[in-house]
């Protein structure tokens, strides 16, 4: 039974893919056109449960304030549509949940395990967006300039050696000793990994010191800020942007042939620059990073659900800042090879056309 | 170091060397544009004016000469200093380079776009939106700057009294934003755009570092020497209320907090009382101050394009999905 008084959560990801001549919903795995509704008003309704509202904020027999007042000010904006009554949004909630778009939280705690297992679901379907990005699909097909090539790899030290900023800063801020001792070993063996890329640098020969004193973009610095965030506002938020992090190397096969192409199509010369890369992936394949999520989250017996939804906006958050980051690379690079000799390095510029 | 604006465009016609921005062209001939071209080709490569003499061959005097015409129209900033500065010093850089990074941010295209009234209804409600998000956020960046006691009450009692004026300003925005007819719940619980987390992350990170640090940030948004006045700030926004009609309730949140802002003189640099109790500042912390001023701008061009690439419509108005992990967790056994 569905009950347009109580509260309801939408799927995530529920998307709006059309709201105009009909109404078009999508979530990783399909798109779902709903019928029967005006699209403003099913927006509206969307909207709604999104903000934190019922759809019947009175809650009072049928009592539908903001659905009449929706659906009048549709009326009055759209000759067409006329005589919308509360039982559509009934129908459509009714509709929602058959779909399996919307719920009725029922659950005011859950574990950690639980939680790990949506992470790691959602896990997958980003790495897809992730490495969909037309940074990876240009390096992956050869159809980036060798200057973004450069970039790439720049912002990639960068990165990895931002460990230092991240991992240690959260072992240092976790109240709970045995979360603090995991970030202290993932720390220990993560440390030092950006020789590999500094490797990398040398073979194509980008100077690291001109690397170094020119500093990372601001992009880069923004993941590794959102990273560092996390981690002062919540252990177990930082441990999820881990998990995230991790599952993006966790397949180590696919890695090995991704860089595989990119010899293929950068390193004609055979500098060689791909193989500290290679051996990055190989070194963290045995360390078993893609554990650190699990062995924070798994043991925990409860959380309240609140600070669960906290967890997944903050990884959320740190998934949008990655997808801003490769665009940032890619566009910046793009425009401005690295130059080693300047002492300085800009961001964005807006000369004349 | 000297820095060239990323704004301007070189280029050459005949024995003419042309550098424009979206505002300013200057042109040169002759033995100016010789000079030109030598001196140009060497910013963002050399530290000081000398190194600059010493590669092209001209003197010393000559490049300062030009590079205080580039200054002038802000195509070049030099930041170089001495081992020790004194307050006045350390002050009139600061100036300098707050007033060179503001003006980069502010002809950037979103708020160029933005302020000439040419902006869709959904930039201007998208921009009210994450300027909400990032007046609120003083409590945390604001908090963090001001959290900290060691120095003379008079230089870090700014600090304080800027929070304290600061904190709940978002209320003022929200109004406005409600009065656009954007319902509350979608303010409260909006999920900041990443290129705005970005900005409020670096802001933070700017507070952590230090009171010079944290201060500098301040220079770059507030870099007038005077406050603005009243009519000014009223002609200000008489102009984009008449464009931007349905958006009047959040412009005239803008204009009164301009104006408490004008009354509480924030245009005065929150760090100069600190500058003027260290009685200067080394050139490691001048490079900190310049530095944190341009990082920050670099924010700031995030959180405009941000802005600009996100609100392409109404939609992105109305709905960005809050995720919650309600309705993926299996009814309790």
């Amino acid at each position: 039974m569905t009950d347009i008084a109580q509260s309801y959560c939408l799927s995530f990801p529920t998307n709006i893919d059309h709201a105009k001549k009909s109404l078009v919903l999508s979530n990783y795995e399909e798109r779902i056109r709903i019928e029967g509704i005006p699209p403003s008003l099913g927006v509206a309704l969307l909207k709604r449960i999104n903000d934190g509202g019922t759809i019947n904020d009175a809650g009072k027999g049928g009592d539908d304030r903001e659905v009449a007042d929706t659906a009048a000010a549709i009326s009055a904006a759209d000759d067409s549509i006329s005589g919308l009554e509360g039982a559509a949004a009934e129908r459509f909630l009714r509709t929602l949940v058959q779909e399996k778009i919307a719920a009725r939280p029922t659950r005011s705690t859950c574990t950690g395990h639980e939680l790990r297992v949506i992470l790691d679901d959602h896990f997958a379907a980003w790495n897809t967006a992730l490495f969909s990005h037309s940074l990876w699909t240009s390096l992956a097909e050869g159809s980036a300039r060798p200057a973004v090539v450069d970039g790439w790899l720049i912002e990639s030290y960068h990165f990895i050696r931002g460990a230092n900023a991240r991992l240690s800063y959260a072992a240092s801020l976790c109240p709970d000793p045995r979360i603090k001792a995991i970030f202290a070993h993932h720390y220990v063996e993560e440390y030092d990994h950006y020789e590999f890329f500094a490797q990398s640098l040398r073979a194509r020969a980008i100077d690291v010191d001109d690397v170094d004193r020119q500093g990372p973009l601001a992009a880069t610095r923004a993941v590794l800020n959102m990273a560092r965030k996390a981690a002062r506002t919540d252990p177990i938020a930082y441990a999820a942007c881990s998990g995230l992090m991790e599952s993006t190397g966790s397949d180590a096969d696919r890695a090995r042939t991704f860089y595989g192409k990119v010899a293929e199509h950068f390193d004609k010369s055979g500098s060689g620059f791909v193989r500290p890369m290679i051996a990055h992936v190989n070194l963290d394949e045995k360390f078993e990073h893609g554990s650190v999520m699990a062995d924070v989250l798994d043991p925990i017996p409860v959380l309240t659900v609140e600070h669960a939804n906290r967890v997944l906006q903050t990884v959320f958050q740190f998934k949008e800042t990655l997808m801003m980051w490769f665009s940032e690379v890619q566009t910046h690079y793009h425009r401005n090879p690295f130059k080693g000799r300047a002492l300085y390095r800009h961001g964005r510029g807006n000369p004349p056309e | 170091m000297l820095i060239r604006s990323p704004d301007v465009t070189f280029s050459t016609l005949g024995d003419s060397s042309i550098l424009e921005n979206s505002e300013t062209r200057l042109t040169f001939t002759g033995a100016s544009s010789r000079l030109c071209t030598a001196i140009w080709s060497q910013l963002d490569l050399r530290e000081s004016v000398e190194e600059i003499a010493g590669q092209t061959g001209y003197s010393a005097r000559s490049v300062s000469d030009f590079l205080a015409v580039l200054s002038e129209d802000h195509f070049a900033l030099d930041t170089g200093c001495d081992a020790l500065l004194d307050a006045d010093a350390a002050l009139a850089l600061t100036r300098r380079c707050a007033a060179f990074w503001n003006r980069h941010v502010m002809t950037q295209p979103f708020p160029r776009l933005l302020f000439s009234g040419q902006a869709t209804p959904s930039h201007v409600l998208g921009w009210g939106i994450e300027f909400h998000i990032f007046v609120k956020a003083a409590r945390d960046y604001m908090a963090r700057g001001a959290s900290r006691i060691d120095g003379p009450t008079p230089a870090l009692r700014g600090l304080w009294d800027h929070f304290v004026d600061e904190a709940f300003h978002d209320a003022i925005f929200r109004e406005g934003l409600i009065g656009c007819g954007v319902p509350a719940g979608n303010i409260d619980n909006r999920i900041p755009l990443p290129s705005t987390t970005a900005l409020l992350n670096h802001l933070w990170e700017a507070a952590e570092d230090g009171d010079l640090a944290y201060a500098s940030v301040f220079a770059l948004m507030q870099p007038l020497t005077e406050p603005p006045s009243e009519e000014n700030v009223r002609a200000r926004y008489a102009f984009l209320k008449e464009v931007y009609p349905d958006a009047a309730p959040l412009f005239d949140a803008f204009e009164q907090h301009d104006l408490i802002d004008a009354s509480l003189e924030h245009a005065s640099l929150t760090i100069e009382p600190l500058l003027r109790a260290r009685g200067g500042v080394s050139r490691h912390e001048m490079t900190l101050i310049t530095q944190t001023i341009q990082r920050t701008a670099d924010c700031f061009d995030l959180f405009f394009a941000g802005i600009q690439s996100h609100y392409r419509n109404r939609l992105t108005i109305d709905y960005r999905q809050i995720p919650r992990i309600d309705a993926m967790l299996p009814a309790e056994a």
